[in-house]
């Protein structure tokens, strides 16, 4: 987690893939819809699950000190165009 | 075996129910197999015999020595198992480019199971190997899913596509491979080992398919497939961990270990010890990496020689043990097994088992 987290930055992580790359992307919840920060607030209620296979992803979620963990085939379909805009912008 | 049955209900699910499934669940499978054909019953009955007894290392006879190959677009859809077949066994190219690497990278893969270490395919009872090309949308990933292997395209940033790497299909039906042998666990070393198996096989299905020496070979896996935004010629190198692109972390020896949450704990990332390993082994024997290296490391999975949840050490440990049991305690292969490991920190003078210890 970072020292100092935003309250209205949304922090994503994405790592794994037969790639094995680590990459990072960051969204202000501004720019969320109501649906989409409903999907990002209840990601942080889902169990901790196993892997999904063998060189699937895993997404962290950071949002005002909050975490959560997510393997590929857990997250939930409201959260995906999320996760997709932070494809765009990977740093 | 009908075509039809095939995009229905993928027989190779009820088998794997039926050799792992809850008593239960293998009932039903074996039924429904005998409902579908007789002989696949049969077929899935002699797997599991053969799968309680250690595996011979030479070339089988009387298998069938040859794949069988559908390929699926996904039509950059990811929420379901593709139906669309563009490429079955024996038909000839196709326009979708894709789809042909798919189709060759599979039958890559098949060949140098089945022709060096004598399996035939992933589960040793000739399962059918399908793929899905154009799996979701700007997908920057390929993976096996424990029926299928998936390749997105990529994003054409990071990744350029996943069909034209061989060793990466190679490694991704490994991962097959070791889900019906030693079922490796994905997460800290024993994920990192299972990764490093995927490695170590697809680079060697690579370097049967050119015809390289450990001399010859580049070591690296992924090569040709990254995209602009990634500066670097492969995904790995498991001669030089560390050095396929720009900010790889990949250590060569337990001294830069990396310890993380990220990535089920770093199994891609840590895997570049026991990578470097088998590169060590490979190079110190010369000649043809797959004749001895890798009749080594095979042994190790073919005889279930490490638990699930097996460490680095236990694994390094059943690799001199194979090494032992093939070729002898004070032979120049456990010589070249046990001084890798010990070059990249995993072994220690004085671990080495005494050959009364053997299990083979």
């Amino acid at each position: 987690m970072t020292d100092s987290p935003e309250p209205d930055l949304l922090y994503i992580e994405r790592s794994g893939g037969v790639g094995g790359l680590t990459l990072r992307a960051s969204i202000p919840l501004v720019e969320l819809t109501p649906e989409e920060r409903v999907a990002v607030e209840s990601s942080f209620d889902l169990p901790e699950h196993p892997p999904s296979g063998p060189d699937r992803f895993v997404y962290r979620l950071e949002l005002g000190g909050r975490e959560a963990v997510l393997q590929e085939d857990q997250v939930p379909p409201g959260l995906k165009p999320v996760l997709d805009r932070a494809s765009g912008s990977w740093y | 075996m009908g075509a039809s049955v095939r995009f229905i209900v993928p027989p190779q699910l009820f088998e794997h129910v039926a050799r792992t499934g809850p008593a239960a669940d293998r009932e039903i499978a074996l039924d429904t197999l005998a409902i579908d054909h007789s002989i696949r019953t049969a077929r899935v009955q002699n797997a599991a015999l053969r799968a309680a007894q250690p595996k011979r290392l030479v070339a089988a006879h009387g298998g069938r020595g040859s794949p069988d190959r559908t390929i699926f677009d996904a039509e950059h859809r990811a929420d379901a198992h593709a139906t669309i077949v563009v490429r079955t066994e024996g038909q000839p190219a196709v326009a979708d480019p894709s789809a042909n690497q798919a189709y060759d990278g599979l039958g890559d893969t098949y060949r140098f199971y089945w022709e060096v270490l004598g399996r035939d395919s992933i589960d040793d009872a000739g399962l059918s190997l399908l793929g899905e090309v154009h799996f979701g949308a700007n997908y920057d990933n390929a993976f096996w899913d424990g029926a299928r292997m998936m390749f997105g395209d990529g994003d054409g940033r990071l990744f350029t596509g996943f069909t034209g790497a061989v060793d990466v299909i190679g490694h991704e039906l490994t991962h097959g491979v070791t889900q019906d042998t030693l079922n490796l666990l994905y997460t800290g070393q024993s994920g990192a080992l299972n990764e490093s198996i995927s490695d170590v096989f697809g680079s060697l299905v690579r370097q049967y398919k050119l015809d390289q020496t450990a001399e010859q070979a580049d070591w690296l896996i992924g090569a040709g497939i990254l995209g602009p935004a990634l500066h670097g010629v492969a995904l790995r190198s498991m001669k030089a961990p560390g050095t396929a692109y720009e900010g790889d972390n990949q250590p060569a020896t337990m001294s830069g270990y990396l310890v993380t949450s990220a990535d089920n704990g770093g199994v891609h990332t840590n895997s570049g010890i026991p990578n470097h390993a088998f590169y060590l082994v490979a190079s110190a024997l010369g000649g043809f990496a797959w004749e001895r290296a890798g009749r080594i490391w095979y042994r190790v999975m073919s005889t279930r020689g490490v638990r699930p949840d097996a460490q680095f050490h236990t694994f390094a440990l059943g690799t001199v043990n194979a090494a032992i049991a093939l070729y002898g305690d004070a032979s120049p292969e456990t010589q070249a097994v046990t001084s890798a490991w010990m070059q990249v920190g995993v072994l220690m003078p004085g671990q080495v088992p005494a050959p009364a210890a053997v299990a083979t």
